[in-house]
């Protein structure tokens, strides 16, 4: 009789556990990994999921320029803690915002982890560029770092009134990682904050060398003969000739991840489509900083003052066949020369590089980094440098490409053992 | 929760929102620095735009009154971001999801009929016998539509089919690009269909009253927009300046214009 009843207990447990047992994360090609992430089925599941606050601040006395009035605040999100804990900031990746998906995601993992989280758009955000930034220009790492710096103080004097703070720390992805990896090394000599534990999950090593990657995916390098203009209304068709024949009235993530999936991309789609959302992420910065500084370089002097009422479309296309590179080379080093002209252009991407602060990462026992192998942004030599500089501070996972298994629960559990040791 | 309770609950919502003049929290802060004072800086190489570039020519749309649209989408982001927002946000933290999804299927239900009609004005009389039969389902079976039984039948599928989709069906082209005050995007043709489908709308809800012997029942139908108004907020995903680009109305005139063109095509 006992036997049967083990047996039966061990019967009707045995789904559970089948259930319960974790699935590995499902794409061992990085591109896909990338566009596709980690599917809804098989992400962490938060225990009392948290719905942050948003919030903003407004720099009073500010030239914000009327076609950009609606981002006049500089807004950003926060979950506290209904008792004393430490606070966590976390920085955005290139062209995010603070409550975008992998952010809100992020600001659960942290919470849950125990901290009060505050959720800061990327210095490269339009609405940061126009509501916060010092210098109207973006993308130079040592001017957003400052920028963020800044930030994070009025947030903390504010905050500090309604709750208590036990403590400082930092995370970010992708850009907003290496941001985390400046910020550290500042904070080590100004005692500002005093950091006591810095996450860079997916972080570039050097910006230049990364981005030159996903501007190449849209060149001919990828593409060959065909042109991204061509390529992208390729991807159209194709996608509106898949809705046709859907059965769906929502279209949500799971029809999007549906698509993608059914329709059957190739590793050079899955980089153009990676190369055009980075595309019209740096548009998007690059418009927004011309305006701001009225720096002529999209907009020609006689179309000022561009107004709420004022047809954008012409300078979106020309935003749009825009590199980095190009940007780098046309706008933001002209911009550092005129402000410094000592500015040199290998000394700007230095600046804008892990090895420019190789020897304290090295060192630093609280900065970690949390990754994957198989990142695109990253070429061989960077992975070595990860692996070199942080040795058993650099968590690797083999396979996610960029931020693609950041829900996955093994990297959310990784993220919470690292905040919390 | 009772119809009449609802009645008085959602307008002391609306009211309480909007004397709070919701919104995010703002803490206004000085920074002598960062004032953004012009600099005078120009850079050397321009990218102006092009009188009649061929580039990107499939983001065009027509959109003779683009300027007032511009206009018209920033009001309604205002609108949105003060009181529509908060409202269902509101909505969503006090009453409780069980709730909220009933409220959802009862109003998708209700909406059965016009996709019905517009479908047999379309002479596709599969679509309409699904919205027929799903009507028939939920309004017995389904509590009134409270529950949505009738998806569970994967032959079933709830259909998307308004007056405006009509309208193109039989050959009425979508007219200039138009954005409808607190609505949002659209198009002359697309307007016009939404004004049908109100009245298609209207005279469901008099044979409902009728049949249930209500007499007065103008309560009930301002009890009923504003409950369809935030009950399509609180399920909608979209948020205005959330896809931080400038460049937004371009793209949501892009996307609506192309989803309509293809929605009018199934």
């Amino acid at each position: 009789m006992r036997t049967l009843c083990a047996l039966t207990l061990f019967l009707l447990l045995l789904p559970s556990f089948a259930s319960a047992e974790e699935q590995p994360y499902p794409f061992d090609d990085p591109y896909r990994a990338t566009v596709l992430g980690t599917p809804a089925k098989l992400r962490y599941q938060f225990a009392a999921p948290v719905l942050p606050d948003v919030r903003a601040i407004r720099i009073e006395g500010r030239n914000v320029p009327e076609v950009f009035e609606y981002s006049r605040d500089m807004n950003f999100s926060t979950a506290l803690q209904d008792h004393a804990a430490p606070l966590i900031f976390i920085i955005a990746g290139t062209g995010a915002e603070h409550n975008s998906g992998k952010m809100l995601f992020l600001t659960e993992v942290f919470y849950e982890a125990g901290y009060h989280v505050v959720a800061l758009s990327s210095p490269t955000h339009m609405n940061f560029v126009v509501s916060a930034s010092t210098h109207g220009v973006a993308g130079y790492v040592p001017f957003d770092v400052d920028d963020l710096n800044r930030v994070m103080g009025w947030i903390r004097e504010e905050l500090a009134k309604e709750c208590e703070i036990t403590g400082y720390s930092l995370a970010g992805y992708s850009l907003g990682a290496l941001h985390a990896a400046f910020l550290a090394k500042r904070d080590e000599e100004t005692r500002e904050f005093g950091f006591r534990k810095v996450v860079m999950i997916n972080p570039p090593v050097s910006l230049y060398r990364s981005v030159k990657r996903l501007d190449s995916w849209l060149t001919e390098e990828n593409l060959g003969r065909t042109s991204v203009h061509n390529e992208i209304a390729g991807f159209i068709d194709r996608f509106s000739d898949y809705y046709l024949h859907a059965e769906v009235t929502d279209l949500d993530d799971d029809f999007l991840y549906d698509m993608i999936t059914d329709i059957n991309l190739d590793r050079r789609d899955f980089k153009t489509l990676i190369g055009a959302a980075f595309r019209v992420s740096s548009a998007s910065m690059i418009f927004s900083s011309d305006v701001c500084l009225r720096a002529g370089y999209l907009v020609p002097p006689g179309h000022y003052p561009l107004r709420t009422a004022s047809p954008l479309l012409g300078y979106a296309r020309q935003a749009f066949d825009i590199s980095f590179e190009d940007y780098l080379n046309e706008f933001l080093l002209p911009y550092l020369r005129y402000n410094d002209p000592t500015a040199t252009r290998s000394g700007v991407l230095e600046r804008s590089s892990l090895e420019f602060i190789r020897d304290w990462l090295a060192e630093t026992p609280k900065v970690v980094v949390a990754g994957t192998r198989d990142d695109v942004i990253l070429d061989a030599a960077d992975v070595r440098f990860l692996e070199t500089v942080f040795g058993e501070r650099a968590h690797l996972f083999e396979h996610g490409g960029h931020c693609g298994n950041m829900m996955h629960p093994a990297f959310v559990r990784t993220l919470k053992e690292l905040v919390q040791q | 929760m009772s119809l009449r309770v609802f009645s008085l609950f959602l307008p002391a919502v609306l009211v309480l929102t909007i004397m709070s003049g919701c919104g995010p929290k703002v803490v206004d802060v000085t920074d002598p620095q960062a004032g953004l004072e012009p600099t005078g800086f120009q850079t050397p190489v321009h990218h102006w735009p092009e009188e009649n570039s061929n580039s990107w020519i499939f983001l065009e749309v027509d959109d003779p009154w683009e300027p007032m649209n511009r206009n018209l989408y920033e009001i309604n982001a205002t609108l949105d971001k003060y009181v529509m927002l908060p409202a269902a946000t509101l909505y969503k933290v006090f009453i409780p999801s069980v709730v909220r999804s009933g409220v959802k299927n009862f109003i998708a239900n209700l909406n059965e009929m016009p996709v019905a009609f517009n479908s047999v004005l379309q002479g596709r009389m599969e679509k309409a016998a699904i919205s027929f039969s799903r009507f028939l389902i939920n309004s017995t079976f389904g509590l009134l539509g409270v529950r949505d039984l009738a998806s569970r039948n994967k032959k079933l599928p709830r259909q998307s089919e308004d007056f405006g989709q009509t309208l193109g069906y039989w050959g009425i082209g979508s007219g200039p690009y138009f954005v409808m005050p607190i609505l949002g995007p659209s198009n002359v043709r697309d307007a016009a269909g939404f004004g049908g489908d109100i009245l298609i709308l209207y005279a469901e809800m008099t044979m409902v009253y009728q049949a249930t012997g209500i007499e007065n029942n103008r309560p009930l139908d301002m009890t009923d927009l504003i409950l369809r108004g935030i009950n399509l907020r609180a399920n909608t995903a979209f948020s205005y300046h959330s896809t931080g680009s400038p460049f937004e109305y371009e793209m949501v005139r892009f996307i609506y214009t192309k989803k309509r063109e293809l929605d009018i095509q199934r």
